[in-house]
């Protein structure tokens, strides 16, 4: 009896299958890309992968308008042959207009909806979504959204954006006292899409960019192990020659560019009050190159070499800062810092964000030269 | 006087044929000595020849009158075995051993020799389970020289061999081996009432008989080991289990079993350590992997497709285009194929069935693949489970692996992932529900012992094993009791 | 059969209690925590590790005082039969709203990550027919599947690791700002994923070395207490506060950052290996109501097993919609902590009441 009852309940069950997905019925789509038109109305382009035993054919892109992302998606869905899925999404690309006039959180609402939706898909802005998709030049890569995900993979693998998958792109723009950024990508004619800088938000919208080598100085404060990259100062001589270090021989130039290599590093935002804050950081470098040639060799040289290049990466940062302040985007993150602090975790994001263009930042990087390869 | 041990169980010559159905190979030798003579009845193919002749006609005649009766010829007779004061049914079934019957006129009475000449085969190289290191030869169809094998290789004196019979036509003898201070006692007891309880008219074989024997007839997985090599079956009977003989069976039972004793192999005592342990966690790895890779296929290719990394995602999906089945039924088919060639390739005379196993491996897989009714992805899966499956040292095992496999590709064919899990759990509870002979057969992993896991799941350098494995309750766990002395520091071993 | 097997050692009482407790809750806890106490949640969540550390040390004094068996036999010993079986009646509806509770939740779970279009019943009945099959097997397959369960899922812990890469630890300061009544909100919120270590209660008799079952206990009780305090902290320091309260399974999303080179979305196999997890909760909590149900109305635990079990299928079919299951465990979580965390104080006073009359009536 029991047996029976058992049975009959398995029979009941397979027979309910799960709504099946196999695998080459699918349109997977691997990049979605959405442009603004006007009046609410967008343009979602997307590339589905083709599985075609002769390779030739890899990917096909398909485009449509609407005025919700689902709306587009269904009007996608209406092209194909195949079931639209997005479980293979790697990257959805924003037009830079659009991120810019309507910002973007409406659409990442429904991404982080569908459990579909990986949250490490990657987030990235391009001036025309549709155009970067349609690019034919992608390397060695079968499709568009491959090479993007494997461009944009590699920068996050090192380390290299600041956020860059929605999960830190939605985690940074809920939390109070920080803004996101995300990498822009750049398309031109005949060459495959290249990462051109990064753009700065204040909330949901872009306010901003600065160009990715500048990104360090957001780094150093916001992540404890990224790769800053190299770093190129120049120095004026006569800076040099004021400072006594006229024994280095320099030759007749009127600068002096060092490039130097982050070997680690260390951040901190010092809180003194509200209205004033300290970045300080400190950067042990290797050094790669000196513009004209020359070699430092005692200790006190080096040590003036180590301040004269502390400052001038100063003097940049305080520039950088400044822009931010004028844009009133924090990517640092100096509102969440100052809101830990017990006397402060009251502040609202409204009054961090006054705060904020009012604040005197004062940044202290200091350079510590470790190593200079194999020759003195 | 003669009329008092005369009773009916004395058979004549006449009553005896007509039992026998006039068989043509009954014959009856009459000795014309003493006043009515002997009567040796015996079957003609049965006997040897050269034993009744010298050992029982020559004798008899050899001797003069006065020693020709029943008393004197019943102690003198040189021959081993012989039987007296017989009941009907036991002349006739020694008879049909190959037993001589020795009816004396005279007296009315009578006693059977034996002079059988039993089929026997030489000792051989064992086929099914094949070892690299150890001892090659396997036990034969006759259970005279498997106990002398074990008996010849375990000289202990507590070593038991108890018969018991079975079977209502085909009478067979059974003989339960095991080291009486070691095995334990309730698991004996329970194996010889089972062994008297079954109802059967005839046992063919030992694997007919450890089917019997099973806790649970409908389980998947084999209850009780088999095997044919007599370096396994001594060395689990060391180790407290039990031994099953049957007449006529080159394989011997050995019980009770539990799950991971499926995956040792006498080799790994013989191999050193590392090798060992590395070889015995490959088996159960290739276990696991054959139980649900294509399931994980199936699963994969319906309902997850998501876990695809992206640089698999387009051979994956090339592989699979313009397949025109769904891939719970590609999978199933490519499944069944391979369980024919290995069924086609077992029924086979050895050396075709090994150019078949090849020629429909590589032709029929080549072919299905390029004719695009299933992906190559799913060849190199399905050819990894069947390798797999037959990674097992004990067949039993493979063949019930080979099957479970089914119900989880359809479980996962039905519900994807969840169905896998779904079959895991079903898979867990019914090993934890499982016994044999009693004895949990999940053991040591649960209930857990962690002393005996080096038994089962790994093997350490020898000098670890100073105690017997505790699964099998044996009375005397202490295997070296004078080292354990003086080493106190290797007691929790 | 009264044999040896129906005992098991007193470590397993670890398995038993650990697995018991970690269930479904742990995947929303920190969501939960959060709404409540903010940023010091684990402060709650130490307190109510603590408290249940207490209630386990009462419910062995309860246990040892009623001289074993289980809580139903102390019941009736206590109460007497007919009131003895009403309090059963209710703790044997509450472990089947448990039960109905883990199973739905699960569902729901399941249908989100992938399973859409699946009726409710049919992932019900799959659990439900698992269950019986490991249930009838009695105490001792109940344990092992504990046992395996652990087994089979505790290295889910170490994947915590790569979202560990991604924290802040800023998120967490700055601590104690929250005010002393939110925090014991939380603690009481808490009480659904905490409450599973009332099966002590009810194995009490089938463990072997009992003098030891208070000790394995409480590692069982804090290793849980401990695991769901790095999940909230984890989870606290991994989201920003805003997400995370719009969050219903912020763990199953903390897991979804996580990736193996061979295994894309991990999350996709989380939710299935789930199963794994919730199967001793279930078990459990059919084998404790079935039990139940024996002792109250004398009849074999089979029939009460299959009786259960069709009232829960027969659930399946009414309580679905997130709305109602919301509420539903809500209220199993409010049962379960005046049940569990309010009522052994009680239990222990009328004990020790009763012994002292008990004494008394024999002196005189």
């Amino acid at each position: 009896m029991k047996k029976i009852v058992i049975l009959l309940c398995s029979l009941l069950c397979t027979a309910c299958m799960a709504p099946e997905k196999i695998i080459e019925m699918q349109g997977i789509s691997t990049i979605i890309g959405f442009d603004f038109l006007d009046d609410n109305t967008f343009k979602g382009t997307i590339s589905l992968l083709q599985f075609d035993r002769k390779e030739e054919n890899t990917s096909v892109t398909l485009s449509a308008e609407g005025t919700t992302s689902k709306q587009i998606r269904q009007k996608l869905e209406e092209q194909t042959s195949h079931d639209i899925t997005s479980g293979q999404l790697r990257t959805i690309l924003f037009n830079k207009n659009m991120a810019a006039t309507v910002g973007i959180s409406s659409f990442l609402d429904t991404m982080q909806r569908d459990s579909s939706i990986s949250s490490l898909i990657f987030l990235a802005i391009t001036d025309n979504a549709e155009e970067t998709i349609n690019n034919t030049n992608y390397e060695e890569y079968p499709e568009m959204g491959s090479y993007i995900y494997q461009l944009l993979d590699k920068h996050e693998k090192k380390e290299m954006l600041v956020n860059s998958n929605l999960h830190d792109f939605i985690t940074t723009l809920y939390e109070i006292g920080i803004d996101p950024t995300l990498p822009i990508i750049n398309n031109a004619n005949g060459v495959a899409p290249s990462i051109d800088g990064v753009a700065l938000f204040k909330e949901d919208k872009i306010v901003g960019s600065i160009s990715l080598i500048n990104t360090l100085y957001i780094k150093l404060f916001t992540n404890n192990k990224a790769f800053l990259g190299d770093i190129t100062v120049e120095i004026a001589t006569e800076e040099l020659e004021k400072r006594g270090m006229a024994e280095l021989n320099l030759s007749k130039s009127d600068s002096y560019k060092i490039t130097l290599h982050p070997i680690k590093y260390k951040g901190n935002i010092e809180i003194k009050n509200p209205e004033f804050v300290h970045l300080n950081a400190t950067i042990s470098v290797s050094t790669l190159e000196f513009q004209p040639s020359t070699s430092v060799k005692n200790k006190d040289s080096l040590k003036k070499m180590e301040q004269l290049i502390g400052e001038a990466l100063n003097k940049e940062f305080r520039y950088i800062l400044e822009e931010l302040k004028n844009l009133n985007t924090d990517p640092i993150g100096i509102g969440r810092k100052i809101r830990s602090i017990r006397k402060y975790s009251h502040l609202t994001e409204g009054d961090l964000r006054q705060n904020y263009s009012a604040l005197k930042i004062k940044p202290n990087i200091q350079v510590e030269i470790k190593r200079t390869g194999l020759v003195d | 006087m003669t009329k008092r041990h005369n009773n009916d169980n004395l058979l004549g010559y006449e009553k005896i044929k007509s039992i026998l159905n006039e068989s043509p190979d009954l014959i009856c030798r009459k000795l014309e000595v003493g006043q009515e003579g002997i009567h040796i009845i015996f079957m003609k193919n049965l006997i040897k020849p050269e034993i009744l002749n010298e050992y029982v006609i020559k004798y008899i005649e050899e001797l003069s009158v006065e020693y020709l009766h029943y008393t004197y010829l019943m102690k003198n007779i040189p021959i081993d075995e012989i039987k007296v004061n017989l009941e009907e049914q036991e002349i006739i079934s020694s008879l049909l051993n190959g037993f001589a019957y020795l009816y004396f006129l005279d007296e009315k009475k009578a006693f059977i020799v034996n002079c059988a000449n039993p089929i026997e085969r030489s000792i051989e190289k064992a086929e099914t389970e094949s070892l690299v290191y150890g001892p090659k030869i396997s036990f034969t169809e006759s259970l005279t020289s498997n106990v002398k094998i074990i008996r010849q290789n375990l000289n202990d004196y507590n070593l038991c061999t108890d018969e018991i019979k079975i079977g209502e036509r085909l009478q067979k003898q059974v003989r339960i081996v095991y080291i009486k201070d070691i095995a334990n006692h309730d698991t004996l007891q329970t194996l010889k009432d089972r062994i008297k309880q079954l109802k059967m008219e005839d046992i063919i074989d030992s694997s007919v008989l450890a089917q019997c024997l099973e806790d649970k007839h409908y389980s998947l997985l084999p209850q009780f080991i088999l095997t044919e090599l007599p370096d396994r079956f001594i060395y689990s009977i060391l180790n407290g289990r039990i031994g099953i003989f049957i007449d006529g069976s080159p394989v011997a039972i050995i019980g009770p079993a539990n799950f991971f004793s499926f995956f040792e192999s006498t080799e790994d005592i013989y191999l050193r350590w590392s090798l060992s342990t590395f070889i015995r966690l490959i088996r159960l790895f290739a276990m696991v992997g054959s139980l649900f890779l294509t399931a994980i296929y199936v699963a994969t290719m319906t309902y997850h497709f998501e876990l695809i990394p992206s640089k698999l995602l387009i051979i994956i999906g090339q592989s699979r285009s313009q397949i025109p089945f769904p891939p719970l039924l590609e999978a199933l088919l490519l499944e069944l194929l391979i369980e024919l060639l290995r069924e086609a390739g077992a029924r086979l005379p050895s050396k075709v069935g090994q150019t078949m196993g090849i020629v429909g491996g590589i032709v029929i897989g080549q072919a299905t693949v390029e004719a695009g009714l299933t992906s190559n992805i799913l060849i190199i899966i399905v050819a990894f489970s069947a390798l797999g499956a037959f990674s097992a040292p004990i067949y039993e095992m493979g063949t019930a692996v080979r099957i479970a496999r089914f119900p989880i590709i359809i479980l996962a064919g039905v519900w994807g992932l969840n169905g896998i899990i779904v079959g895991i759990c079903i898979l867990i509870v019914h090993l934890l529900r499982l016994t044999s002979l009693n004895k949990p057969y999940l053991a040591p992993l649960y209930p857990l012992r962690m002393k005996d896991l080096k038994y089962f799941l790994i093997r350490l350098p020898h000098h670890f094993y100073m105690r017997r494995p505790l699964v099998n309750r044996p009375k005397d766990s202490i295997r070296l009791k004078e080292r354990l002395k003086n080493i106190t520091d290797l007691d929790e071993f | 059969m009264r044999s040896n097997i129906r005992f098991v050692n007193a470590f397993m009482a670890f398995y038993i209690i650990h697995t018991s407790q970690i269930g479904m809750g742990i995947l929303g806890v920190p969501r939960i925590m959060y709404l409540e106490s903010k940023k010091d949640a684990w402060i709650s969540i130490l307190i109510s590790g603590l408290f249940v550390s207490l209630i386990t040390w009462l419910m062995i004094s309860i246990l040892k005082k009623n001289e074993g068996g289980t809580l139903f036999e102390i019941h009736e010993h206590i109460f007497g039969r007919f009131i003895g079986s009403i309090f059963n009646f209710l703790i044997v509806i509450y472990f089947i709203a448990v039960h109905y509770s883990i199973t739905i939740s699960y569902v729901e779970l399941s249908l989100t990550w992938g399973y859409e279009g699946v009726y409710e019943w049919v992932g019900v009945l799959a659990l439900l027919i698992l269950t019986i099959y490991a249930v009838s097997g009695g105490f001792r397959v109940v344990t092992g599947v504990c046992f395996l369960s652990f087994l089979l899922t505790i290295w889910l812990l170490f994947v915590v690791y790569q979202p560990l890469q991604r924290i802040n630890l800023t998120r967490i300061l700055p601590i104690m700002t929250t005010t002393p009544s939110e925090i014991i909100k939380g603690v009481f919120k808490s009480s659904y994923t905490m409450l599973g270590f009332e099966t002590l209660l009810f194995i009490f008799p089938f463990i072997k070395e009992k003098n030891q079952l208070h000790l394995f206990s409480q590692i069982a009780v804090w290793f849980t207490t401990i695991l769901v305090l790095i999940t909230t902290v984890v989870s606290i320091l991994f989201f920003s506060g805003k997400e995370l309260e719009k969050n219903v399974w912020p763990v199953v999303s903390m897991i979804s950052t996580v990736h193996f080179p061979f295994i894309e979305r991990f999350e996709f196999v989380a939710v299935p290996l789930w199963i794994l997890v919730i199967f001793p909760n279930l078990c459990i909590t059919l084998y404790i109501s079935s039990k139940g149900i024996k002792q109250i109305f004398h009849i074999k635990q089979k029939y009460g097993i299959w009786l259960i079990s069709i009232i829960l299928f027969i659930c399946s079919f009414l309580i679905t919609k997130r709305v109602d299951n919301n509420y539903f465990f809500d209220q199993v979580g409010k049962t379960g902590f005046f049940l569990w965390f309010i009522y052994p104080i009680f239990l222990y006073g009328i004990t020790i009441i009763k012994l002292k009359i008990n004494t008394r009536s024999r002196r005189s």
